[in-house]
């Protein structure tokens, strides 16, 4: 029922930046900005690139506008566009080289510091090393699967929607699941054994 | 509490801006234009304004509204920023509104925001580590030539 | 899920594909019902679904950076900037984006408002605002307003300078 009712706000809000609302663009904008961020953000694991590529997601579905029809739910039709960009990005091989450090130096400690707990030193590192061996283990997955992952686990989509996203039938998308979830119990399941 | 950080803010924000805009014979030392404005009512502030071109009145309110809605630590922290930039020389000023503005023009979109931690870390350095950590291998790959020597420069010239 | 391939055990079917849908919870109540008594007498499966789900609280434990503040402001500056060729849209574009006014350019607010600042102590000289003393219990100068421009926009410098989180902090 949730489903139906957004499919109808935002394809219809879609509707109307079609025929030049700013406010639905703006409306459509607060509602995915998050989602879609942290999707690229997880893809390439660099907050800053992630961004501008975000704003390259946003500005296609703001140019694509004119030809938007309601045919698949909107998250979908984004989600495709992410993972284009995403994908495009990743084979183009322009994020060798900017993945965030995960010991780093210090220039994006800010961002990630936990204010609401004071773990001891022991624990942070331990959280810190686990967040670090996910973040590795998710990057070392070829691109596709990583995609589908995380639109598995992260923004709850189902094959069907992953498979508009990424332009594949669902039993690929079975498979592209199957075998990343494979790759990623080998890799981490001690996690949660530790600590 | 609060009162003592005002006063102490309109001391500080009072005394820095005092030369240059306090008027002979004017009786006691006003607070600052800044800082009367936001004390005003909004119909006050409305008279008060009346008379400026709209675009310049529209950045002028849409900044002290900005300023309303943040929170008062934020609004604490801004202010001691500001407290300590007005009370370099003015070439220092005029050096880091300038060395501001060819960050925003020439740092790439996609960085500034790196651009930007990594000058909050940098201002709190001194100059060796700042060298330092300017020529380790991660700054490097980051950031070209250019950007880490405006970057230095920048926080060089931070207010304290 | 019937079983009618002789074993009910999805692992020795090559049936994975339910386990991950029983763990990811969308399964329906009836299939999970089932499949949770199989689950728990098969050590196969068992593990299979420890396992999984210790991949999905990994996944879980994966914390975001905070989206920076004027990515909005940034996004609606670019399509106003593509706009200005075409300009049907600008002005409700430039409304949009007057709203968040943190997007403004520099390289256009800032020779905008230097331009003006020049202009206004040109004018200030003869004729301050060209208008007559407001008769208010408060009055501010001319110059004194400048002088709170001047200000307001010194401390938009500063706050640009600082990483954008540093906004979300109370
Ligand atoms: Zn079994």
């Amino acid at each position: 029922m949730m489903a139906v009712a957004t499919f109808e706000h935002d394809a219809e809000l879609m509707l109307r930046v079609r025929d030049g609302d700013a406010q639905s663009f703006s409306l459509l904008l607060a509602k995915h900005r998050g989602p879609v961020i942290h999707f690229l953000y997880r893809m390439i694991q660099n907050q800053a690139v992630a961004e501008e590529l975000a704003q390259e997601v946003f500005l296609r579905v703001y140019r694509s506008r004119a030809s938007y029809e309601p045919t698949a739910k909107f998250t979908t039709w984004l989600f495709r566009i992410a993972s284009h960009v995403a994908l495009n990005h990743i084979r183009d091989g322009k994020h060798e080289r900017h993945q965030e450090s995960l010991d780093g130096e210090g220039t994006e400690g800010i961002g990630r510091q936990v204010a609401s707990r004071a773990p001891t030193v022991e624990q942070e590192m331990v959280r810190e090393s686990r967040l670090a061996e996910v973040r590795r283990t998710v990057e070392s997955l070829p691109a596709k699967q990583r995609a589908a992952v995380l639109m598995h686990k992260y923004q709850e989509m189902d094959y069907a929607q992953i498979a508009a996203a990424l332009e594949c039938s669902e039993s690929a998308v079975k498979s592209l699941l199957f075998r990343a979830y494979e790759t990623l119990r080998a890799k981490l399941a001690h996690l949660a054994g530790r600590g | 509490m609060r009162l003592l950080r005002r006063v102490l803010l309109l001391w500080t924000l009072g005394g820095a801006a005092w030369g240059l805009w306090a008027q002979p014979g004017e009786p006691a030392r006003r607070p600052h234009p800044l800082e009367q404005l936001r004390r005003m009512a909004p119909e006050e502030r409305e008279r008060v304004l009346q008379n400026m071109p709209p675009e310049r009145r529209q950045m002028l309110e849409e900044r002290l509204e900005r300023w309303e809605r943040m929170a008062p630590r934020r609004k604490q922290h801004l202010d001691g920023r500001l407290s300590s930039f007005q009370q370099m020389k003015p070439e220092q000023q005029q050096a880091l509104r300038r060395l501001a503005r060819r960050f925003q023009e020439t740092m790439p979109e996609g960085k500034r925001l790196e651009g930007r931690r990594a000058l909050t870390m940098l201002q709190g350095l001194d100059p060796e580590a700042r060298k330092r950590v300017l020529g380790s291998a991660r700054m490097r790959e980051r950031f070209s030539e250019q950007e880490r020597e405006l970057l230095r420069e920048m926080a060089e010239n931070m207010p304290d | 899920m019937k079983s009618t391939k002789g074993s009910a055990c999805p692992v020795e079917r090559g049936e994975e594909e339910i386990l991950l849908r029983y763990c990811a919870g969308t399964l329906a109540a009836e299939g999970a019902a089932q499949l949770e008594g199989h689950v728990t007498s098969c050590s196969r499966c068992r593990m299979w679904v420890q396992e999984q789900q210790m991949v999905w609280r990994a996944l879980e434990s994966w914390e975001l950076e905070p989206v920076t503040a004027d990515f909005d402001a940034a996004l609606l500056a670019r399509i106003a900037r593509e706009k200005e060729a075409r300009p049907g849209w600008r002005g409700w574009w430039e409304r949009a984006v007057g709203a968040w006014s943190g997007g403004l350019e520099w390289r256009v607010a800032v020779p905008a408002a230097a331009l003006a600042l020049l202009l206004a102590a040109g004018l200030a000289v003869t004729n301050p605002f060209r208008g007559e003393p407001v008769e208010t219990a408060v009055r501010l100068e001319a110059r004194e307003i400048e002088q709170a421009e001047r200000a307001l926009e010194d401390l938009e410098m500063l706050r640009q300078l600082e990483p954008p989180e540093e906004d979300k902090k109370l």
